[in-house]
């Protein structure tokens, strides 16, 4: 068994020089480094969450989430779909954060790109809202929000709630 | 030896070539198309420091797809399937310690999907599978000299 570490390095330098170009110029490219970003988790307590992406979401906490609530902002459940069935903010459609992109765009239907949407998941570690948000974003949709604190904060608080299946998902 | 010959052929090498090639270059394409969503996959693995997460995110699904078209076209099979062999122990060791300490989280391995809950023990079941192929290769396979190199006394396989 002789490896040549001659060869592998030019393997290796051929992803890294293939993928740097790729990252640059293929716009799918991300940051090279997350970012950190200061979000407001339940009680005014700043927390820092790492972000990947380049187009860093919005974060809203519960007070925030209530307001776009009443406003009648579309909110959208990222978790999975016992979790849903189990209690839901009340009218927010499932869209599962694993979801194929295909089959988002089916769900949202009727959504224009710059509909105003608020995603949440269980709470302030959970990255299925992220997730989901990320897809969202590559399928064009610009008015994103992820409720930072999500089902946890919301059903604590005793805003509005619903259980059972979704018609949406 | 009879059996020594049999995994020396060129069929048997081809074949193992084919499988881990391909399976690495199918698994590489959509971390390839979606690099946001491969690095939130790997943030959610809370594994690596946070300013290795997207380095690894860019870097790793080409490599994976570099290695195995080589391998699939036959160049530097050796050095390819070792590469592959160092990804796969990466991610046995990466799924264990997150199966032991009971996280959520996704393989990302065929998808860029962060939240399916995949059984993990599965995933780490067919890496060690795909661990023969690339013994198979790192072992069997004929050696090529760096181009640049004299083709001195390359000894048997």
């Amino acid at each position: 068994m002789m490896i040549h570490i001659r060869n592998t390095a030019i393997i290796v330098v051929a992803a890294l020089i293939i993928s740097s170009l790729y990252n640059g110029f293929s716009g799918r490219g991300i940051p090279w480094f997350p970012q950190k970003v200061e979000v407001k988790g339940a009680g005014g307590i700043a927390r820092p969450q790492l972000i990947v992406t380049a187009a860093p979401m919005k974060y809203i906490e519960v007070a925030e989430a209530k307001v776009k609530f009443d406003q009648g902002v579309a909110f959208i459940d990222a978790r999975e779909d016992h979790e849903y069935k189990a209690g839901h903010v009340r009218g927010a459609r499932h869209v599962a954060a694993a979801t194929s992109t295909a089959e988002i765009e089916t769900a949202l239907t009727g959504f224009s790109k710059d509909r105003e949407i608020v995603i949440y998941c269980d709470g302030e570690e959970c990255g299925a809202s992220t997730t989901l948000a990320n897809k969202l974003q590559s399928l064009g949709f610009t008015n994103l929000q992820i409720f930072f604190g999500g089902w946890t904060q919301w059903n604590k608080a005793g805003f509005p709630t619903s259980c059972g299946a979704s018609r949406d998902s | 030896m009879q059996t020594k010959e049999a995994l020396a052929s060129t069929p048997a090498l081809l074949l193992s070539r084919l499988i881990l090639g391909g399976v690495f270059i199918v698994a590489s394409w959509d971390k390839i198309l979606h690099p946001d969503q491969f690095a939130q996959i790997v943030l959610n693995y809370k594994l690596m420091p946070d300013m290795t997460i997207n380095l690894l995110a860019i870097v790793m699904p080409w490599l994976e797809l570099i290695a195995g078209l080589f391998l699939v076209l036959g160049v530097f099979v050796k050095e390819s399937a070792g590469i592959l062999a160092g990804l796969l122990l990466v991610f046995i060791v990466a799924i264990s310690i997150n199966l032991a300490r009971g996280l959520d989280f996704d393989c990302g391995c065929f998808t860029s999907s962060a939240d399916q809950k995949s059984a993990s023990y599965w995933l780490i079941v067919r890496d060690l599978a795909l661990l023969i192929p690339a013994a198979h290769l790192m072992v069997f396979a004929r050696s090529r000299r760096p181009a640049s190199l004299p083709t001195a006394q390359e000894g048997p396989a």
